[in-house]
């Protein structure tokens, strides 16, 4: 899972409301990789379509959390968007780190959905509905 | 034709078994990716690179098609098995292992569009206790309405059972607030017959409120709508002079010796052997 679509997700459960950004718990333990960077073209056309959906304080957060140098700065003003490096910086945080193995913990009622093969498991229980 | 949703809940039919025919089948491949781009041309996305949503992603068939258009793409599916081939396959977007039929929840407007192909039908079926297509539905078109931002539409290939789930699943797309209604593609054909659901979110003034038209197949001249009726050469099998006698007085006399070397008693030869007899009158 790509930190854009970490940007995107919510917590599922039904009573559960504001449930972003949802907290990433990596697995450790395991002696695969929890965490990846695989390299992706590059776009900046895109990534200039990308930032205002983008919740950019929970980015930020994130990006401090996985300790990502050099990351994203705090904010951005109007030129930054025509920043090639600027762009090339939100690229690489959001399109080539995945999440592969760990959790996602829902910061209002830390509720964990399981992150494996970089697939995060947002299935409910029926009493979740 | 089976319809696969009267043999269990997609998380069990699409075993591994299921899964590994999607990667292997070139004619799934085809016809799903077929479908999924006139999805995609049914989403009248805008120009530049969107986010697009893809509803019972599967093997990534449909995401590979959206790659190729440079749309980034986040897939939901409710098949463990069939994620893990399009893991295997490189799928270049996201995916998660979720029920559409229980909601799913992503920041609200953040998706420029939202392609399923073959995935709606499965939420008319109830397959455990407590399943309630209509819910179901209900829950699945509030999830997509939030996501998407305004003037977006859907695009949702589907392959109803019978007109009364048609119903169903417009009303309660209505219900959520989309607007749109079933383009039916080919309607004249039993095989290319294809059904798809396309919702707007609202609308813009590059995408106005109206049903695009549905393909007719009259002037597709890839696929001939009929076989060419070629008349038979017969003029190949007319004999030329008359027919020749195949019991003539050689192969009687020919005959008469195989049978006097197998010991049978047989008539002499004689003048009149293999002649015609006169006429009685």
């Amino acid at each position: 899972m790509r930190l854009l679509t970490h940007n995107l997700l919510m917590c599922n459960r039904k009573q559960c409301t504001g449930g972003f950004p949802l907290r990433i718990v990596l697995d450790t333990d395991i002696d695969k990789d929890a965490q990846s960077v695989e390299e992706s073209e590059f776009r900046p056309e895109f990534i200039q379509h990308l930032l205002p959906k983008l919740d950019w304080e929970a980015l930020y957060k994130t990006a401090q959390e996985l300790n990502l140098s050099p990351g994203v700065p705090p904010s951005y003003s109007e030129e930054d968007k025509k920043d090639e490096n600027f762009l090339r910086a939100v690229h690489d945080v959001v399109m080539d780190v995945h999440i592969l193995e760990g959790k996602l913990v829902c910061p209002n009622c830390n509720r964990e959905y399981p992150v494996s093969k970089g697939i995060p498991n947002m299935l409910l229980t029926n009493d979740e509905v | 034709m089976s319809r696969p949703e009267h043999q269990g809940p997609p998380e069990l039919f699409y075993d591994e078994t299921e899964a590994e025919k999607y990667a292997s089948s070139s004619r799934m491949t085809s016809i799903q990716s077929k479908m999924a781009e006139r999805c995609l041309e049914l989403l009248l996305l805008p120009e530049h690179p969107c986010l697009v949503l893809d509803i019972g992603c599967g093997s990534g068939i449909s995401g590979g098609v959206l790659a190729e258009s440079n749309h980034a793409w986040v897939g939901l599916d409710i098949s463990k098995a069939m994620l893990d081939v399009a893991l295997d396959g490189g799928a270049e977007g996201d995916m998660l292992l979720s029920d559409v039929g229980q909601g799913f929840r992503f920041r609200p407007g953040t998706f420029d569009g939202a392609v399923s192909v073959s995935a709606l039908q499965w939420l008319c079926n109830a397959d455990q206790k407590g399943h309630e297509p209509y819910k179901r539905l209900i829950a699945f078109f509030r999830s997509l309405y939030a996501c998407l931002n305004k003037g977006a539409r859907g695009a949702l290939q589907f392959y109803p059972e019978a007109s009364a789930s048609c119903e169903m699943i417009t009303s309660a797309a209505t219900r959520c607030g989309f607007g749109g209604g079933i383009v039916i593609d080919f309607p004249d054909s039993t095989r290319a017959k294809k059904y798809y659901l396309c919702v707007y979110a609202g609308h813009t003034s590059n995408r106005p409120p109206t049903l695009p038209k549905a393909l007719l197949g009259n002037d597709d001249e890839d696929e001939p709508t009929r076989i060419l009726n070629t008349t038979r050469d017969r003029d190949v099998r007319r004999r030329r002079g008359p027919r020749r006698p195949v019991k003539n007085r050689d192969w009687i006399k020919e005959k008469k010796d195989r049978m006097r070397l197998a010991g049978k008693t047989v008539k002499e030869d004689t003048k009149y052997t293999g002649r015609r007899r006169p006429s009685a009158w």
